[in-house]
């Protein structure tokens, strides 16, 4: 273990998204080592779900503040459906499950705009 | 794997919800030691849109689902929790893997027979029942808002529990303080003699303990060496008198570190000291849903600043803050016991 704090985030359903890469590979490992498909031990989830952000988000906002409807998408479409950041100008995802869907469904790079 | 990083690994788990809902936040009762200031009442309409709307879009990826019923008095809202409990039984029709685990700390004022069927046939299967003493002790502390006695109808409403026959735990809990102590040996065997051959009843000892409340300064909590070998004297008496009852409690130290002695706790105990104890405000897939629809991480601090994590929306949507989140959660990184047991001492 470490004194450090790791990395983390919750999406809209309190899932927990985990940034950091050390813990990632901590989990996995210990899911591996386990056999995670085959897990039997009593005590220990059936899934184990990781979920891996698919971009640099923003930093987080000043709180409390609620979280914007997602954005309607332009009619052409065939662009990564983010929006840029107003007060840092970064990149921000509006919608992680629209954005998966866009970019899986025109086949384009999720890391690029 | 290790007992830290199974700990580790539950902890992070999307596989796994814990919710401690407040149905509402009144009570009936006004307890001499408690912290809670009862200024938010039963659970909107709104609100419990969302707690039902997060639970069904979890369902589908979750194996465990933990609802402990907390307050306030959650049974001043039974609908709500009965509202609750039976979407619950209707997302496990079409989520064969979701197990869910309901339990309730309640008073028992309003856990008459009818009511604690119908809710044990929901799936809630734990109770936390509180006394503090033999009745006449009990009715000094335990005080119904109106001033007037409770232990009566409490000891009949767990008694008439017997009688059902299902399964089901309940946890008695004592709480136990420099005034009521040597009074609790007799408290004991009225319930070994009433519950002693039945293994769905448990008692926990724990000492009384300052949370916050108008009346910390006056509590008698156990504080000296001496008080710490009369608890002692408690905890082996109430042992010595349960040969088949599960006791739970602490032990002759000042602290509150449970004990599972005894042959009927072999198995819990082996379990213990693999996992060290984790509050669930330490773990991230863990939240106190108020009753006004705020996330917290303890129910201790309710109202403090650092306790707020998030907000759950009507939609079943939930905002969490991070920055918030993750102090409560440093336990898990740094496998200090002390974090993961309370990970609020520190932090506020």
């Amino acid at each position: 273990m470490s004194d450090r704090t790791f990395e983390i985030r919750f999406d809209k359903l309190g899932n927990i998204i985990i940034d950091d890469v050390e813990l990632q590979n901590r989990l996995k490992y210990l899911l591996e080592l386990n056999g995670e498909l085959t897990l039997r031990l009593k005590n220990l989830p059936r899934r184990f779900k990781i979920i891996l952000p698919p971009l640099q988000l923003c930093p987080p906002r000043p709180w409390p503040q609620p979280i914007p409807a997602p954005e309607p998408l332009p009619p052409n479409a065939d662009y990564c459906p983010m929006t840029m950041c107003d007060p840092c100008g970064k990149l921000r995802m509006i919608n992680d499950r629209a954005h998966q869907e866009q970019w899986e469904g025109i086949g384009g790079d999720p890391g690029k705009l | 794997m290790k007992a830290t990083e199974q700990t580790l690994v539950r902890a992070l788990s999307n596989s796994i919800l814990h919710l401690t809902l407040m149905p509402t936040e009144a009570c009936n009762f006004r307890c001499t030691y408690c912290y809670e200031d009862f200024a938010l009442g039963k659970m909107s309409p709104a609100v419990v849109r969302g707690v039902k709307g997060l639970i069904a879009a979890r369902a589908p990826s979750l194996d465990e689902l933990y609802l402990a019923w907390f307050g306030g008095e959650p049974l001043l809202a039974l609908d709500v929790v009965l509202a609750v409990q039976e979407h619950v039984r209707e997302l496990q029709l079409a989520h064969p893997g979701l197990h869910d685990h309901a339990s309730m700390t309640t008073n028992a004022w309003r856990l008459g027979p009818a009511v604690f069927e119908r809710l044990v046939g929901l799936g809630v299967g734990q109770y936390q029942i509180s006394f503090d003493g033999p009745a006449a002790i009990h009715d000094t502390k335990r005080k119904r808002i109106d001033g007037k006695p409770t232990f009566a109808r409490i000891w009949d409403n767990v008694l008439a529990m017997r009688g059902v026959e299902r399964d089901f735990n309940v946890i008695l809990r004592l709480h136990v303080d420099r005034e009521n102590l040597d009074a609790m040996f007799s408290l004991v065997d009225q319930i070994h003699e009433a519950f002693g051959d039945d293994p769905r009843f448990e008692i926990f000892l724990k000492p009384l303990a300052r949370y916050g409340g108008p009346n910390d300064a006056s509590l008698p909590v156990l504080e000296t060496d001496e008080d710490a070998r009369r608890l002692a004297r408690l905890h082996q008496h109430a042992h010595g008198r349960a040969d088949r009852a599960r006791i739970r409690g602490a032990t002759g130290s000042r602290a509150s570190t449970p004990v599972r002695a005894g042959p009927v706790q072999a198995t819990a105990a082996a379990v213990d000291k693999r996992s060290p104890k984790t509050c669930y405000a330490a773990k991230g897939n863990s939240y106190v849903v108020r009753s006004d629809g705020r996330l917290c991480k303890c129910t201790v601090v309710l109202d403090h600043p650092s306790n707020t994590v998030g907000r759950l929306h009507e939609d079943g949507t939930v905002e969490i803050d991070p920055a918030l989140a993750r102090p409560w959660m440093r336990g898990l990184w740094s496998g200090k016991a002390g974090e993961l047991a309370c990970p609020m001492i520190g932090l506020i």
